[in-house]
Protein backbone atom coordinates (compact mmCIF):
# COMPACT_ATOMS: atom_id res chain seq x y z
CA UNK A 1 0.00 0.00 0.00
CA UNK A 2 2.80 2.40 0.91
CA UNK A 3 4.23 2.23 -2.62
CA UNK A 4 0.98 2.94 -4.42
CA UNK A 5 0.15 6.57 -5.24
CA UNK A 6 -2.24 8.20 -2.77
CA UNK A 7 -4.61 8.93 -5.62
CA UNK A 8 -5.48 5.24 -5.79
CA UNK A 9 -6.13 4.84 -2.06
CA UNK A 10 -9.66 4.58 -0.70
CA UNK A 11 -11.03 7.35 1.49
CA UNK A 12 -10.92 5.03 4.46
CA UNK A 13 -7.24 4.20 3.94
CA UNK A 14 -6.42 7.88 3.66
CA UNK A 15 -8.35 8.67 6.84
CA UNK A 16 -6.44 5.97 8.67
CA UNK A 17 -3.10 7.28 7.42
CA UNK A 18 -4.01 10.89 8.22
CA UNK A 19 -5.04 9.94 11.75
CA UNK A 20 -2.06 7.74 12.53
CA UNK A 21 0.57 10.21 11.32
CA UNK A 22 -1.24 13.50 11.84
CA UNK A 23 1.75 15.81 11.95
CA UNK A 24 4.07 13.70 9.86
CA UNK A 25 4.64 13.95 6.12
CA UNK A 26 2.64 10.80 5.30
CA UNK A 27 -0.36 11.87 7.33
CA UNK A 28 -0.34 15.36 5.89
CA UNK A 29 -0.09 14.04 2.35
CA UNK A 30 -2.97 11.67 3.03
CA UNK A 31 -5.13 14.45 4.50
CA UNK A 32 -4.33 16.68 1.56
CA UNK A 33 -5.30 14.00 -0.95
CA UNK A 34 -8.44 13.09 0.97
CA UNK A 35 -9.82 16.60 1.39
CA UNK A 36 -8.59 17.62 -2.04
CA UNK A 37 -10.86 14.97 -3.54
CA UNK A 38 -13.87 16.81 -2.17
CA UNK A 39 -12.92 20.38 -3.05
CA UNK A 40 -15.27 20.50 -6.00
CA UNK A 41 -18.08 18.76 -4.15
CA UNK A 42 -17.89 21.20 -1.25
CA UNK A 43 -17.70 24.23 -3.53
CA UNK A 44 -20.47 23.20 -5.93
CA UNK A 45 -22.80 22.17 -3.15
CA UNK A 46 -22.18 25.44 -1.32
CA UNK A 47 -22.67 27.39 -4.53
CA UNK A 48 -26.07 25.81 -5.07
CA UNK A 49 -27.06 26.89 -1.57
CA UNK A 50 -25.87 30.48 -1.63
CA UNK A 51 -25.62 31.23 -5.37
CA UNK A 52 -22.59 33.42 -4.95
CA UNK A 53 -19.13 32.31 -6.03
CA UNK A 54 -17.11 34.13 -3.35
CA UNK A 55 -19.48 33.18 -0.57
CA UNK A 56 -19.48 29.56 -1.72
CA UNK A 57 -15.68 29.55 -1.76
CA UNK A 58 -15.60 30.88 1.80
CA UNK A 59 -18.10 28.31 3.02
CA UNK A 60 -16.40 25.42 1.27
CA UNK A 61 -13.04 26.52 2.66
CA UNK A 62 -14.37 26.80 6.20
CA UNK A 63 -16.06 23.40 5.97
CA UNK A 64 -12.98 21.65 4.57
CA UNK A 65 -10.69 23.20 7.16
CA UNK A 66 -13.11 22.39 9.95
CA UNK A 67 -13.23 18.83 8.68
CA UNK A 68 -9.44 18.63 8.65
CA UNK A 69 -9.26 19.91 12.22
CA UNK A 70 -11.93 17.46 13.31
CA UNK A 71 -10.43 14.50 11.46
CA UNK A 72 -9.02 12.99 14.69
CA UNK A 73 -12.60 12.71 15.95
CA UNK A 74 -13.84 10.85 12.87
CA UNK A 75 -14.46 7.37 14.16
CA UNK A 76 -15.00 5.47 10.94
CA UNK A 77 -18.59 4.66 11.95
CA UNK A 78 -19.72 6.51 8.84
CA UNK A 79 -18.30 6.92 5.37
CA UNK A 80 -15.96 9.86 5.11
CA UNK A 81 -17.95 11.32 2.21
CA UNK A 82 -21.19 11.44 4.18
CA UNK A 83 -19.42 12.74 7.30
CA UNK A 84 -18.01 15.57 5.20
CA UNK A 85 -21.38 16.12 3.55
CA UNK A 86 -22.92 16.60 7.01
CA UNK A 87 -20.25 19.19 7.83
CA UNK A 88 -20.65 21.10 4.57
CA UNK A 89 -24.44 21.01 4.79
CA UNK A 90 -24.42 22.17 8.40
CA UNK A 91 -22.01 25.01 7.61
CA UNK A 92 -24.07 26.18 4.64
CA UNK A 93 -27.39 26.04 6.43
CA UNK A 94 -26.01 27.93 9.40
CA UNK A 95 -24.63 30.61 7.08
CA UNK A 96 -27.84 30.86 5.07
CA UNK A 97 -29.89 31.29 8.22
CA UNK A 98 -27.56 33.99 9.49
CA UNK A 99 -27.50 35.93 6.25
CA UNK A 100 -31.24 36.33 5.86
CA UNK A 101 -31.50 34.09 2.89
CA UNK A 102 -29.52 35.40 -0.01
CA UNK A 103 -30.76 32.50 -2.09
CA UNK A 104 -34.50 32.73 -1.62
CA UNK A 105 -36.20 35.89 -0.54
CA UNK A 106 -39.59 34.21 -0.53
CA UNK A 107 -38.81 32.18 2.55
CA UNK A 108 -39.59 33.66 5.92
CA UNK A 109 -36.35 33.64 7.94
CA UNK A 110 -38.31 32.82 11.07
CA UNK A 111 -39.20 29.51 9.51
CA UNK A 112 -35.55 28.63 9.19
CA UNK A 113 -34.82 28.44 12.87
CA UNK A 114 -33.24 25.12 13.64
CA UNK A 115 -32.25 23.49 16.90
CA UNK A 116 -28.61 23.61 17.72
CA UNK A 117 -27.82 23.35 21.37
CA UNK A 118 -31.27 23.62 22.87
CA UNK A 119 -32.80 20.18 23.59
CA UNK A 120 -36.31 21.66 23.79
CA UNK A 121 -35.90 23.23 20.37
CA UNK A 122 -34.60 19.92 19.05
CA UNK A 123 -37.69 18.16 20.34
CA UNK A 124 -39.97 20.81 18.85
CA UNK A 125 -38.20 20.55 15.53
CA UNK A 126 -38.48 16.76 15.51
CA UNK A 127 -42.17 16.99 16.34
CA UNK A 128 -42.71 19.50 13.58
CA UNK A 129 -40.87 17.33 11.08
CA UNK A 130 -42.93 14.38 12.15
CA UNK A 131 -46.20 16.31 11.81
CA UNK A 132 -45.25 17.57 8.35
CA UNK A 133 -44.29 14.06 7.23
CA UNK A 134 -47.58 12.72 8.49
CA UNK A 135 -49.55 15.28 6.47
CA UNK A 136 -47.49 14.70 3.35
CA UNK A 137 -47.89 10.94 3.52
CA UNK A 138 -51.63 11.16 4.01
CA UNK A 139 -52.15 13.68 1.22
CA UNK A 140 -49.58 13.34 -1.54
CA UNK A 141 -48.05 10.84 -3.95
CA UNK A 142 -44.44 9.85 -3.16
CA UNK A 143 -42.89 12.06 -5.86
CA UNK A 144 -44.98 15.01 -4.63
CA UNK A 145 -43.95 14.35 -1.03
CA UNK A 146 -40.29 14.48 -2.05
CA UNK A 147 -40.67 17.64 -4.10
CA UNK A 148 -42.55 19.42 -1.31
CA UNK A 149 -40.01 18.35 1.29
CA UNK A 150 -37.10 19.56 -0.83
CA UNK A 151 -38.80 22.88 -1.50
CA UNK A 152 -40.23 23.79 1.87
CA UNK A 153 -38.11 21.94 4.40
CA UNK A 154 -34.73 21.82 2.65
CA UNK A 155 -35.33 25.09 0.75
CA UNK A 156 -34.01 23.90 -2.59
CA UNK A 157 -34.84 25.82 -5.74
CA UNK A 158 -37.36 24.52 -8.24
CA UNK A 159 -34.54 23.96 -10.74
CA UNK A 160 -32.56 21.93 -8.22
CA UNK A 161 -35.58 19.81 -7.38
CA UNK A 162 -36.24 19.18 -11.06
CA UNK A 163 -32.67 17.99 -11.47
CA UNK A 164 -32.43 15.92 -8.30
CA UNK A 165 -35.72 14.15 -8.93
CA UNK A 166 -34.88 13.60 -12.59
CA UNK A 167 -38.12 15.24 -13.68
CA UNK A 168 -38.61 15.92 -17.36
CA UNK A 169 -41.00 18.17 -19.20
CA UNK A 170 -41.07 21.91 -19.63
CA UNK A 171 -42.37 22.71 -16.19
CA UNK A 172 -40.27 20.22 -14.24
CA UNK A 173 -40.89 20.37 -10.50
CA UNK A 174 -43.06 23.48 -10.83
CA UNK A 175 -46.17 21.59 -11.90
CA UNK A 176 -45.53 18.87 -9.33
CA UNK A 177 -45.37 21.49 -6.61
CA UNK A 178 -48.48 23.25 -7.88
CA UNK A 179 -50.47 20.03 -7.80
CA UNK A 180 -49.12 19.20 -4.39
CA UNK A 181 -50.07 22.60 -3.01
CA UNK A 182 -53.56 22.26 -4.38
CA UNK A 183 -54.00 18.92 -2.64
CA UNK A 184 -52.51 20.20 0.58
CA UNK A 185 -54.69 23.28 0.57
CA UNK A 186 -57.76 21.15 0.13
CA UNK A 187 -56.67 18.76 2.86
CA UNK A 188 -55.66 21.32 5.36
CA UNK A 189 -58.23 24.01 4.65
CA UNK A 190 -55.77 26.81 5.06
CA UNK A 191 -54.63 25.77 8.49
CA UNK A 192 -51.01 25.25 7.63
CA UNK A 193 -49.04 28.46 7.11
CA UNK A 194 -45.86 26.67 6.03
CA UNK A 195 -47.14 25.70 2.60
CA UNK A 196 -48.65 28.98 1.61
CA UNK A 197 -45.83 30.39 -0.55
CA UNK A 198 -45.24 30.15 -4.26
CA UNK A 199 -42.67 27.95 -5.89
CA UNK B 1 -45.52 5.80 12.51
CA UNK B 2 -42.18 6.24 14.27
CA UNK B 3 -39.29 5.28 12.09
CA UNK B 4 -35.74 6.35 12.74
CA UNK B 5 -34.48 8.81 10.16
CA UNK B 6 -31.10 8.24 8.60
CA UNK B 7 -28.50 10.62 10.04
CA UNK B 8 -26.65 12.63 7.40
CA UNK B 9 -23.31 11.03 8.16
CA UNK B 10 -24.73 7.52 7.68
CA UNK B 11 -26.15 8.16 4.22
CA UNK B 12 -23.10 6.65 2.53
CA UNK B 13 -23.39 3.43 4.50
CA UNK B 14 -27.07 3.04 3.67
CA UNK B 15 -26.29 3.25 -0.03
CA UNK B 16 -24.13 0.15 0.32
CA UNK B 17 -26.83 -1.90 2.07
CA UNK B 18 -28.70 -4.73 0.41
CA UNK B 19 -31.83 -3.42 -1.37
CA UNK B 20 -33.92 -5.65 0.88
CA UNK B 21 -32.56 -4.00 4.02
CA UNK B 22 -35.28 -2.12 5.94
CA UNK B 23 -33.21 1.07 5.97
CA UNK B 24 -33.12 1.10 2.17
CA UNK B 25 -36.88 0.66 2.24
CA UNK B 26 -37.14 3.63 4.58
CA UNK B 27 -35.65 5.80 1.85
CA UNK B 28 -38.57 5.05 -0.44
CA UNK B 29 -41.14 5.77 2.23
CA UNK B 30 -39.65 8.86 3.82
CA UNK B 31 -39.49 12.07 1.76
CA UNK B 32 -37.12 13.62 4.29
CA UNK B 33 -34.51 10.89 3.98
CA UNK B 34 -35.09 10.51 0.24
CA UNK B 35 -34.42 14.22 -0.21
CA UNK B 36 -31.33 14.07 1.99
CA UNK B 37 -30.00 11.07 0.08
CA UNK B 38 -30.55 12.87 -3.23
CA UNK B 39 -28.60 15.85 -1.87
CA UNK B 40 -25.80 13.58 -0.66
CA UNK B 41 -25.53 11.83 -4.02
CA UNK B 42 -25.45 15.23 -5.67
CA UNK B 43 -22.65 16.28 -3.30
CA UNK B 44 -20.55 13.22 -4.12
CA UNK B 45 -21.21 13.44 -7.87
CA UNK B 46 -20.09 17.12 -7.91
CA UNK B 47 -22.02 17.88 -11.08
CA UNK B 48 -20.40 20.98 -12.54
CA UNK B 49 -23.58 22.48 -13.97
CA UNK B 50 -24.24 25.02 -11.21
CA UNK B 51 -24.92 28.53 -12.59
CA UNK B 52 -22.03 30.91 -11.94
CA UNK B 53 -19.57 28.14 -11.07
CA UNK B 54 -15.89 28.99 -11.55
CA UNK B 55 -14.55 25.55 -10.95
CA UNK B 56 -10.93 26.09 -11.93
CA UNK B 57 -10.55 29.02 -9.55
CA UNK B 58 -12.34 27.14 -6.78
CA UNK B 59 -10.11 24.12 -7.21
CA UNK B 60 -6.99 26.25 -7.02
CA UNK B 61 -8.03 28.44 -4.07
CA UNK B 62 -9.36 25.59 -1.99
CA UNK B 63 -6.25 23.54 -2.72
CA UNK B 64 -4.04 26.41 -1.55
CA UNK B 65 -6.11 26.95 1.58
CA UNK B 66 -5.96 23.27 2.47
CA UNK B 67 -2.22 23.10 1.93
CA UNK B 68 -1.73 26.15 4.16
CA UNK B 69 -3.93 24.71 6.86
CA UNK B 70 -2.37 21.27 6.78
CA UNK B 71 1.21 22.59 6.75
CA UNK B 72 0.46 25.36 9.25
CA UNK B 73 -1.60 23.18 11.57
CA UNK B 74 1.17 20.62 11.89
CA UNK B 75 3.79 23.30 12.57
CA UNK B 76 1.54 24.98 15.13
CA UNK B 77 0.91 21.74 16.99
CA UNK B 78 4.60 20.95 16.87
CA UNK B 79 5.75 24.25 18.35
CA UNK B 80 2.72 25.16 20.42
CA UNK B 81 2.73 28.66 18.94
CA UNK B 82 1.60 30.55 15.90
CA UNK B 83 3.22 29.47 12.66
CA UNK B 84 6.24 31.30 11.41
CA UNK B 85 8.37 30.53 8.41
CA UNK B 86 10.83 27.74 8.82
CA UNK B 87 11.37 24.12 7.90
CA UNK B 88 9.91 24.75 4.46
CA UNK B 89 6.47 25.76 5.76
CA UNK B 90 5.01 28.99 4.43
CA UNK B 91 3.63 31.33 7.08
CA UNK B 92 -0.12 30.89 7.20
CA UNK B 93 -2.12 34.08 6.64
CA UNK B 94 -5.12 34.49 8.88
CA UNK B 95 -8.50 34.03 7.13
CA UNK B 96 -9.26 37.75 7.51
CA UNK B 97 -6.01 38.61 5.74
CA UNK B 98 -6.89 36.43 2.78
CA UNK B 99 -10.30 38.08 2.66
CA UNK B 100 -8.91 41.61 2.86
CA UNK B 101 -6.40 41.03 0.08
CA UNK B 102 -9.16 39.64 -2.09
CA UNK B 103 -11.47 42.51 -1.17
CA UNK B 104 -8.83 45.08 -2.11
CA UNK B 105 -8.10 43.18 -5.34
CA UNK B 106 -4.48 42.75 -4.31
CA UNK B 107 -2.50 39.97 -5.95
CA UNK B 108 -1.80 36.93 -3.79
CA UNK B 109 1.04 38.28 -1.73
CA UNK B 110 3.10 36.74 1.01
CA UNK B 111 1.40 37.58 4.33
CA UNK B 112 4.04 40.14 5.33
CA UNK B 113 3.66 42.00 2.05
CA UNK B 114 -0.11 41.84 2.20
CA UNK B 115 -0.02 43.17 5.77
CA UNK B 116 2.20 46.04 4.64
CA UNK B 117 -0.15 46.86 1.75
CA UNK B 118 -3.16 46.83 4.06
CA UNK B 119 -1.31 48.98 6.61
CA UNK B 120 -0.66 51.56 3.88
CA UNK B 121 -4.37 51.60 3.04
CA UNK B 122 -5.34 51.95 6.71
CA UNK B 123 -2.78 54.68 7.45
CA UNK B 124 -3.69 56.60 4.31
CA UNK B 125 -7.38 56.28 5.12
CA UNK B 126 -6.79 57.43 8.72
CA UNK B 127 -4.77 60.42 7.54
CA UNK B 128 -7.49 61.35 5.09
CA UNK B 129 -10.17 61.10 7.76
CA UNK B 130 -8.06 63.20 10.17
CA UNK B 131 -7.53 65.76 7.44
CA UNK B 132 -11.26 65.94 6.93
CA UNK B 133 -11.67 66.52 10.66
CA UNK B 134 -13.64 63.34 11.14
CA UNK B 135 -13.21 60.65 13.69
CA UNK B 136 -10.25 58.42 12.85
CA UNK B 137 -10.23 54.66 12.70
CA UNK B 138 -10.74 53.34 16.22
CA UNK B 139 -8.03 51.09 17.57
CA UNK B 140 -9.18 47.51 17.05
CA UNK B 141 -9.48 45.20 20.04
CA UNK B 142 -6.31 43.45 21.01
CA UNK B 143 -4.25 45.67 18.74
CA UNK B 144 -4.95 43.53 15.67
CA UNK B 145 -7.16 44.62 12.79
CA UNK B 146 -10.41 42.79 12.32
CA UNK B 147 -12.76 42.82 9.39
CA UNK B 148 -16.53 42.38 9.60
CA UNK B 149 -16.26 40.38 12.79
CA UNK B 150 -13.59 38.07 11.45
CA UNK B 151 -11.52 36.67 14.24
CA UNK B 152 -7.80 37.07 14.42
CA UNK B 153 -6.20 33.86 15.63
CA UNK B 154 -3.94 34.77 18.48
CA UNK B 155 -1.79 33.08 21.06
CA UNK B 156 -4.68 31.41 22.86
CA UNK B 157 -3.43 27.92 23.53
CA UNK B 158 -5.37 24.99 24.92
CA UNK B 159 -3.74 22.90 27.59
CA UNK B 160 -4.05 19.15 27.66
CA UNK B 161 -7.31 18.15 29.41
CA UNK B 162 -6.86 16.69 32.89
CA UNK B 163 -9.01 14.15 34.70
CA UNK B 164 -9.29 15.10 38.36
CA UNK B 165 -9.37 12.68 41.28
CA UNK B 166 -13.16 12.67 41.42
CA UNK B 167 -13.44 11.87 37.70
CA UNK B 168 -14.25 15.44 36.66
CA UNK B 169 -12.65 16.80 33.52
CA UNK B 170 -10.65 20.02 33.66
CA UNK B 171 -10.27 22.03 30.48
CA UNK B 172 -7.74 24.84 30.71
CA UNK B 173 -6.06 27.34 28.43
CA UNK B 174 -3.52 30.15 28.51
CA UNK B 175 -4.72 33.63 29.38
CA UNK B 176 -5.05 36.19 26.61
CA UNK B 177 -3.90 39.77 27.18
CA UNK B 178 -6.89 42.10 27.12
CA UNK B 179 -9.47 39.34 27.54
CA UNK B 180 -12.12 40.03 30.15
CA UNK B 181 -13.94 36.72 29.75
CA UNK B 182 -13.77 33.40 27.97
CA UNK B 183 -16.31 31.16 26.33
CA UNK B 184 -15.81 27.44 25.83
CA UNK B 185 -17.65 26.12 22.79
CA UNK B 186 -18.47 22.47 22.30
CA UNK B 187 -19.36 21.08 18.89
CA UNK B 188 -20.48 17.68 17.65
CA UNK B 189 -18.52 15.47 15.23
CA UNK B 190 -20.50 17.04 12.37
CA UNK B 191 -19.40 20.41 13.79
CA UNK B 192 -22.88 21.53 14.76
CA UNK B 193 -22.98 23.56 17.98
CA UNK B 194 -23.74 21.62 21.14
CA UNK B 195 -23.19 24.04 24.00
CA UNK B 196 -21.34 27.16 25.04
CA UNK B 197 -20.04 27.56 28.58
CA UNK B 198 -19.26 30.99 29.98
CA UNK B 199 -16.05 30.70 31.98
CA UNK B 200 -15.95 34.33 33.10
CA UNK B 201 -12.38 35.46 33.63
CA UNK B 202 -11.24 31.96 34.66
CA UNK B 203 -8.90 30.15 32.33
CA UNK B 204 -10.41 26.77 33.05
CA UNK B 205 -13.71 25.00 33.39
CA UNK B 206 -14.45 21.78 35.22
CA UNK B 207 -17.04 19.39 33.84
CA UNK B 208 -18.67 16.84 36.10
CA UNK B 209 -20.59 13.84 34.89
CA UNK B 210 -23.79 14.55 36.80
CA UNK B 211 -23.94 18.24 35.96
CA UNK B 212 -22.89 18.64 32.36
CA UNK B 213 -24.19 21.73 30.57
CA UNK B 214 -27.34 21.26 28.50
CA UNK B 215 -26.62 19.74 25.10
CA UNK B 216 -23.65 17.69 26.33
CA UNK B 217 -24.03 13.96 26.90
CA UNK B 218 -21.89 11.95 29.28
CA UNK B 219 -19.07 10.02 27.58
CA UNK B 220 -19.68 11.78 24.27
CA UNK B 221 -16.72 12.61 22.06
CA UNK B 222 -16.92 16.32 21.31
CA UNK B 223 -14.66 19.05 20.02
CA UNK B 224 -13.91 22.04 22.24
CA UNK B 225 -12.60 25.48 21.50
CA UNK B 226 -12.06 28.62 23.60
CA UNK B 227 -13.00 32.14 22.56
CA UNK B 228 -11.33 35.08 24.30
CA UNK B 229 -13.61 38.10 24.60
CA UNK B 230 -13.27 41.68 25.67
CA UNK B 231 -16.80 42.74 26.54
CA UNK B 232 -18.73 41.69 23.47
CA UNK B 233 -15.74 41.79 21.13
CA UNK B 234 -14.03 38.58 20.16
CA UNK B 235 -10.28 38.84 20.57
CA UNK B 236 -9.16 35.40 19.51
CA UNK B 237 -10.22 31.80 19.09
CA UNK B 238 -8.14 28.79 19.96
CA UNK B 239 -7.82 25.74 17.81
CA UNK B 240 -10.54 23.14 18.16
CA UNK B 241 -9.55 19.81 19.62
CA UNK B 242 -11.43 16.61 20.51
CA UNK B 243 -12.10 15.46 24.05
CA UNK B 244 -14.16 12.70 25.68
CA UNK B 245 -16.60 14.09 28.23
CA UNK B 246 -16.75 12.57 31.71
Amino acid sequence: MEDTPLGSWTDEALVSEAQSDRDGPRGRAAASELLGRYRESAYLWSLRQVRDHDRALDLAQEALINAYRALPTFGGRAKFSSWLFAIVRNRCLTAVRKRSLTRDEEVDPDELTHPQSDPEAQLEWAQEESAVLDVLRRTLEPHEQRAVWMRYMDHLSVEEITRLLGLTGSTGARSVLQNARRKLRAAMTGSNRRFGGDA
Amino acid sequence: MTERHIPDDELGLVLDLDPADPRRGHLDRCPRCYARMAEYRDFVAAQPGAPGARLGEARERLGEALEREIAGGAAERGTGRAVRAGGGDEPRPAPWLDRVTRGLHLPRLRPELAMAAIAVVIVAGGAWLAFRGREGIPPPPGGEPTLRGEVVRGPLTLEHPSVLADGALELAWTSMPGATRYQVRFVAPDLSDLATVEAGSDTRVILRRGSLPGGLASRALVTWQVVAMSGNDTLATSRATPVRLP
